[in-house]
C-alpha cells in the first residue's frame, strides 16, 4: 500500500514540479513523474493481482464523516495499472503536443492532468462514499479544465460547458443514490453497502438503477452518451486519449463495484445491462460510420467499446443470475480485459489522430488522404490501432471480444426459448458491431492515410517528434503482445475475475488456457503462411520487371485526389441501411445578395444528427425549460428582492430553532 | 491418409470449383467452354508474370494480397473437412475463422483504397457494405447450430444430424441454403455480382483488384477460390453424418462441392444479375433463413422433440 501511495505521490510530484519547470521541460518533468508512478503503481498492483490479497490502509485525516479507508483489492489494482500506464503515455505524448501551444497554456495543462490522474488513482482505491464522491467531482472538474484547454475557440467553450453539465447531471444521480444508500446502510464505508444491496427487493434494484445512471453518464452508455462526441474532439489529443481511454472507464469501475455489492443480481437487471450495452455498441458504431471528423469518429467508437465492455459484464451478470459460473467467468473476463484493451488501442488511435491534426490542421477526413507517404510511422501505428479496434486476430481487441463470444456460447446448452433467442441475437449483434467497426476503420485509415491528398497543401506533413512516437510505440507493443499471446493475461486476471464469477467447481481457467494456446497456434500458422507467401512473391518477382506507373483510371488523364472515393461516399451504402437513425439533413447557408436577385448560396453542408438527441433529449430539455420558466421570477436581478429572501430565510430559521425546538 | 486427402482437396478445389462453374455456364449458353482446370493454368501464368504497381500505393498494397491469402489459409485450419474434423479444433474456433476472413477483408479493402482509384473505392465500399449484412446472418446461423448441438467448436456444430432427430431435418436444409447464398455473395458470383464483366455497375469484388497484376492477382484469385471451397466443405459436412463407413463420407465430401459449384453455375446462367440496390434484400434472405432456423430450433427444443442435451 505504501508503494501505491508513493506512486500517487510520484504522479503528483511530477505535476507540481512541471509547474515550476521552464516551459520546454514541463512535459519531460511530468513524464519522469509519470514513469516513476507507473513503476511504483505496477509494483503495488501486480502482486495484488497475482495473490488476490488486498492491501489496505486507513488514513486518519481530519476528513468529514470519519476516517477514509483505502484498499487495493484486485479490481482497484487492475484499474491502477491501467491508469498509471495511461498517465505515462499521455505525459510522454504531451511533450511534443503541448509545445505547439503558447508557454502560458502548458503551465496549467500539466497540473490539471496530474490532478485528474491523482483523483482517478485514489478514486478506485478509496472505500468511503463521501471521499468517493469528492474525488469523482475533482475528476470531472479537472477534466473540464483540460477539455477547455483551447478555450479561445467558441466551439471548445460550448463543448466544455456541455461536458460539465452532463457530468453534473450524472453526479446528481450518484449523490442521490449514495445518500439513500448510506442512510439505509447506516454508514459511509463501502463495507456496509452489500448488506443493503445484496438482499434484493425494490430498494436494492432502485438504488442500483439510480447509481447506474450516474455511472453510465460517465461511461457513455446510450442514451447518456451525447457529451462524448462533443468533448473528445474539443480536447487536445492526449487529453482525448486519457478521457476516452481511461476516464470513462471509471463509470465501468463504478458499475463493477455495484455488482460486487449486489453479489447475485436478479436476471432482469442482468438482461437490462446486456440489452443497453448491445444498443450502445450498435448505435455507437453506426454513428461512427457516418462521421467525417476523425476525432468525433473515435469518440463514437468509445461508445461502441463501452457497449462491448458492458456486453461482457452483462454476460457475466447473466451467468451469475443463472448460476453458470463458467459463463460468468468468461463474460467478466472479456469485459474487464476489454477495459484494458480499449484503453490501449483508443489511446494509440487518439494519439495518431492528434499527430495528423498537428501536421495538417484539420480533422476532416474529406480533406486528408495520402498521409502514409509523408508520415509512414504514424500510419503504421494507426493501422495497428485500427486492426485492434476492429477486433481482428493477432491483436488485443480480438482476445477480449473472443472471450465475450465464448461466454455467450457457454450459456447456450440447455437454454430455454427466451435465453436461447437472447444469446444468439447477442452473438449476431456482436458480429454486427465487429463488422461495422471493420468498415469504419477501413474508411478512417484509408481516407486519412492512403490514396492521394484530397486537398492541396496538406501533404507537407512529418511524423513529428520522437517522444510522441515512443508513447505510441509502447502502446502498440502492448497491443501486439496481448494479441499474440493471450495466455499471458490469465495469471493476472484469474483472481480478479474469479472474485466476480464466484468459485466454480470446474474452473474454466484450464479450458481457457488451452483455447488461448490454440489461438496462438492459429496465429503462428498465419504468420508462417504470410511469411512464405511474401518470400515466394519476392522470389517470383526477382527476375521479372516491376513497372511503376499511375493508377489505372479508365483513360482519364487528370491525376487528381479529388477524383477518389471519399470517406462519405465509402460509407454511403451503409448509411442508407441506417438512414432513419442517422437523420441526415442538408443545411444551406445563404447570404443576402444584390437586391432583386436570388441570394447566392454560400455554404451547404450535409450532416447527421443523433437520434437520441433528436427524439429524447431535445424534447426533454425543452419541457424542463418550459417548466422552469414558471419560476423565473425568483431570479429578478432586483437587490431588494434578494435582501427580502435573506430576511425571510433568517426569520424562518429563528422560528424553527426557538419556536418549535422550545 | 485423410489428412493427405484434405490437403490435396484444398489445393485442387479452389481451381476446380471455378472451372466447373465456368463449364456449366458455357454449356448452358451452348458453348463448349474452357478446360476444367483453366483457372489453374491462369494461376500459373500469373505467377510467371511481372507486376505493374501504381506510384500512389504504399507498402499496404504490396503486403495485402499475400497476407489476405495467409488469413484464408489460417482460417482453413478450423473448417471441418473430409472426416468431419478440422486440423485445429477448440471451443469458439468458428469465431477465429470468421475473424481471420475479416482480417483478410480489411487488408484487401485497404489495398483497394491505397490505389486512390475511384473504381476501387467503389468496389471496396460495396464489398464492405454487403459484408455488414452477411456477418450477422452467419453468426445467427452458427449460434443456432451451437444452440441445437450444445457444442462450441466448428466441427461439432456441423454434426447436426447426430441424434437431434426432427430438429436436424428442419435446420439442416435451412443451414445449407443459407451457406449456399453465402458462397454466392462472398465468392462474387451471380446473381449478386457478375464475374464476367468489369463494368462499374457490377463492380464489387472484381473492382477491388483492378490494379493488381502478376503474382498478387494470382494470390487474390486463389484466396477467393479457397474461401468458396471452405464454405462448400461446410455444406458437405451438413450431410456427412448421414454417411456410414469410411469411404462413403470422403466420396460425399468430394462430390458435394462439385455439386454446389454446378448449382452456382446453373443459377448464374438462368438468373439475371440483381440490381445493386436490391442485393441487400437478397442477403436478407440469408438472415431470414437463419432466423427461421433459430425459431424452429427454439420451438422444437421447447416441445421436447429436439433432444438437445
Amino acid at each position: 500500500m505504501t508503494v501505491f501511495l508513493a506512486g500517487c505521490a510520484a504522479v503528483a510530484g511530477g505535476a507540481l514540479l512541471a509547474l515550476a519547470a521552464p516551459a520546454k521541460l514541463r512535459g519531460v518533468v511530468y513524464s519522469i513523474g509519470g514513469g516513476a508512478g507507473l513503476g511504483l503503481c505496477a509494483a503495488a498492483a501486480i502482486p495484488v493481482l497475482l495473490s488476490c490479497e488486498p492491501a489496505t490502509f486507513t488514513a486518519a485525516l481530519p476528513f468529514p464523516f470519519g476516517p477514509v479507508g483505502l484498499a487495493l483489492d484486485p479490481l482497484a489494482a487492475f484499474f491502477v495499472l491501467i491508469l498509471s500506464l495511461s498517465n505515462f503515455t499521455a505525459g510522454l505524448y504531451s511533450i511534443g503536443y503541448v509545445q505547439t501551444y503558447p508557454a502560458a497554456k502548458s503551465r496549467l495543462y500539466y497540473p490539471a492532468l496530474g490532478v485528474l490522474f491523482l483523483a482517478m488513482l485514489l478514486l478506485v482505491a478509496v472505500r468511503q462514499a463521501v471521499a468517493f464522491l469528492f474525488l469523482w467531482e475533482i475528476m470531472s472538474l479537472s477534466s473540464f479544465a483540460l477539455v477547455a484547454f483551447e478555450h479561445e475557440k467558441e466551439e471548445t467553450r460550448k463543448a466544455a460547458i456541455y461536458y460539465l453539465v452532463a457530468m453534473q447531471a450524472g453526479f446528481a444521480f450518484l449523490l442521490t443514490g449514495f445518500v439513500v444508500l448510506t442512510h439505509a446502510a447506516g454508514g459511509v464505508d463501502f463495507s456496509a453497502f452489500p448488506a443493503v444491496l445484496s438482499g434484493g427487493g425494490p430498494l436494492a434494484a432502485g438504488l442500483f438503477l439510480i447509481l447506474f445512471v450516474g455511472f453510465a453518464a460517465k461511461a457513455g452508455f446510450v442514451p447518456f452518451h451525447t457529451w462524448l462526441p462533443r468533448a473528445h474532439p474539443a480536447a487536445p489529443a492526449p487529453v482525448s486519449a486519457v478521457m476516452s481511454g481511461v476516464m470513462i472507464k471509471t463509470g465501468i469501475y463504478g458499475l463493477l463495484r455495484l455488482i460486487q455489492f449486489m453479489g447475485n443480481p436478479p436476471l432482469w437487471l442482468s438482461c437490462f445491462i446486456l440489452i443497453l450495452s448491445l444498443l450502445s455498441g450498435i448505435l455507437g458504431v453506426v454513428y461512427a460510420v457516418a462521421q467525417h471528423d476523425l476525432k468525433k469518429l473515435l469518440a463514437y467508437h468509445s461508445i461502441e467499446n463501452i457497449g462491448i465492455i458492458g456486453l461482457g459484464i452483462g454476460v457475466g451478470m447473466i451467468g451469475l443470475s443463472l448460476g453458470l459460473p463458467a459463463m460468468a467467468f468468461l463474460g467478466f473476463f472479456g469485459g474487464l480485459l476489454h477495459v484494458l484493451n480499449h484503453s490501449l488501442f483508443k489511446g494509440l488511435l487518439f494519439m495518431g489522430a492528434g499527430s495528423v491534426y498537428l501536421q495538417t490542421h484539420t480533422r476532416n477526413m474529406e480533406k486528408l488522404g495520402g498521409l502514409a507517404k509523408a508520415m509512414p510511422k504514424t500510419a503504421a501505428l494507426f493501422l495497428i490501432g485500427s486492426l485492434a479496434i476492429s477486433g481482428l486476430p493477432l491483436l488485443n481487441g480480438f482476445v477480449s471480444e473472443f472471450a465475450i463470444y465464448l461466454g455467450l456460447l457457454r450459456g447456450l446448452p440447455g437454454a430455454g426459448a427466451g435465453r436461447a433467442v437472447a444469446l444468439v441475437l447477442s452473438l449476431a449483434g456482436l458480429a454486427l458491431i465487429g463488422v461495422l467497426a471493420l468498415l469504419c476503420f477501413v474508411k478512417a485509415f484509408g481516407a486519412t492515410f492512403l490514396g492521394l491528398p484530397r486537398e492541396q497543401g496538406r501533404g507537407a506533413a512529418r511524423d513529428g517528434e520522437p517522444f510522441g512516437l515512443i508513447a505510441q510505440l509502447v502502446t502498440a507493443a502492448l497491443i501486439v503482445v496481448i494479441g499474440l499471446l493471450p495466455r499471458l493475461t490469465l495469471p493476472l486476471m484469474t483472481g480478479l475475475v474469479s472474485g466476480f464469477a464466484g468459485a466454480a467447481g470446474d474452473s474454466p481457467v484450464p479450458a481457457l488456457d488451452g483455447i488461448f494456446s490454440s489461438l496462438s497456434k492459429g496465429f503462428l500458422v498465419f504468420a508462417a503462411a504470410g511469411g512464405a507467401l511474401l518470400g515466394l512473391r519476392a522470389l517470383l518477382l526477382r527476375k521479372r520487371t516491376v513497372t511503376e506507373t499511375k493508377t489505372w483510371d479508365c483513360g482519364c488523364q487528370r491525376r487528381s485526389g479529388r477524383l477518389q472515393y471519399t470517406a462519405g461516399s465509402f460509407s454511403w451504402i451503409v448509411r442508407g441501411f441506417f438512414a432513419p437513425l442517422l437523420g441526415f439533413r442538408t443545411r444551406v447557408k445563404t447570404e443576402a445578395g444584390p437586391a432583386g436577385l436570388p441570394p447566392p448560396v454560400i455554404e451547404a453542408a450535409t450532416e447527421g444528427s443523433d437520434a437520441v438527441e433528436r427524439l429524447a433529449l431535445k424534447p426533454f430539455v425543452k419541457a424542463v425549460r418550459t417548466f422552469l420558466k414558471f419560476f423565473s421570477w425568483v431570479q429578478s436581478g432586483n437587490t431588494q428582492q434578494y435582501i427580502l429572501y435573506g430576511i425571510v430565510f433568517l426569520t424562518a430559521i429563528i422560528i424553527l430553532i426557538f419556536g418549535l425546538g422550545g | 491418409m485423410n489428412a493427405v486427402i484434405d490437403i490435396a482437396a484444398l489445393l485442387v478445389m479452389p481451381f476446380l470449383l471455378g472451372g466447373i462453374m465456368n463449364r456449366v455456364k458455357a454449356v448452358a449458353a451452348g458453348r463448349r467452354g474452357p478446360p476444367l482446370f483453366q483457372p489453374f493454368h491462369d494461376f500459373l501464368k500469373l505467377l510467371r508474370k511481372g507486376e505493374v504497381v501504381s506510384r500512389t500505393t504504399t507498402l499496404v498494397f504490396k503486403l495485402a494480397p499475400c497476407l489476405s491469402l495467409a488469413a484464408v489459409v489460417a482460417a482453413a485450419l478450423f473448417v471441418p473437412l473430409s472426416r468431419g474434423r478440422a486440423f485445429l479444433e477448440f471451443d469458439g474456433d468458428f469465431i477465429l475463422f470468421a475473424y481471420f476472413l475479416g482480417l483478410g477483408k480489411f487488408l484487401g479493402l485497404a489495398a483497394a483504397l491505397d490505389t486512390g482509384s475511384s473504381f476501387e473505392g467503389m468496389g471496396a465500399s460495396r464489398d464492405a457494405s454487403f459484408g455488414v449484412l452477411v456477418e450477422p446472418a452467419l453468426f445467427l446461423l452458427l449460434g443456432t447450430l451451437a444452440f441445437v448441438t450444445g457444442r462450441g467448436s466448428f466441427a461439432d456444430l456441423f454434426r447436426l444430424a447426430d441424434g437431434h432427430g426432427t430438429l436436424s431435418l428442419i435446420v439442416l436444409p435451412l443451414a445449407g441454403l443459407a451457406l449456399f447464398l453465402l458462397i454466392l455473395v462472398e465468392g462474387g458470383r451471380g446473381p449478386v455480382d457478375d464475374p464476367a464483366t468489369h463494368l462499374e455497375l457490377t463492380m464489387i469484388h472484381e473492382a477491388t483488384a483492378l490494379d493488381n497484376s502478376g503474382p498478387d492477382l494470382a494470390f487474390i484469385q486463389l484466396a477467393r477460390g479457397l474461401k468458396t471451397a471452405l464454405y462448400a466443405s461446410l455444406i458437405a459436412n451438413l450431410v456427412l453424418p448421414f454417411c456410414p463407413g469410411s469411404v462413403l463420407p470422403v466420396v460425399v465430401w468430394l462430390a458435394a462441392p462439385v455439386l454446389v459449384a454446378a448449382c452456382a453455375g446453373v443459377i448464374e446462367s438462368v438468373l439475371a444479375r440483381t440490381r445493386l440496390t436490391h442485393v441487400p434484400q437478397l442477403i436478407f434472405v440469408m438472415t431470414a433463413l437463419a432466423l427461421i432456423a433459430l425459431g424452429s430450433a427454439v420451438f422444437l427444443a421447447g416441445a421436447g422433440a429436439g433432444g438437445a442435451p
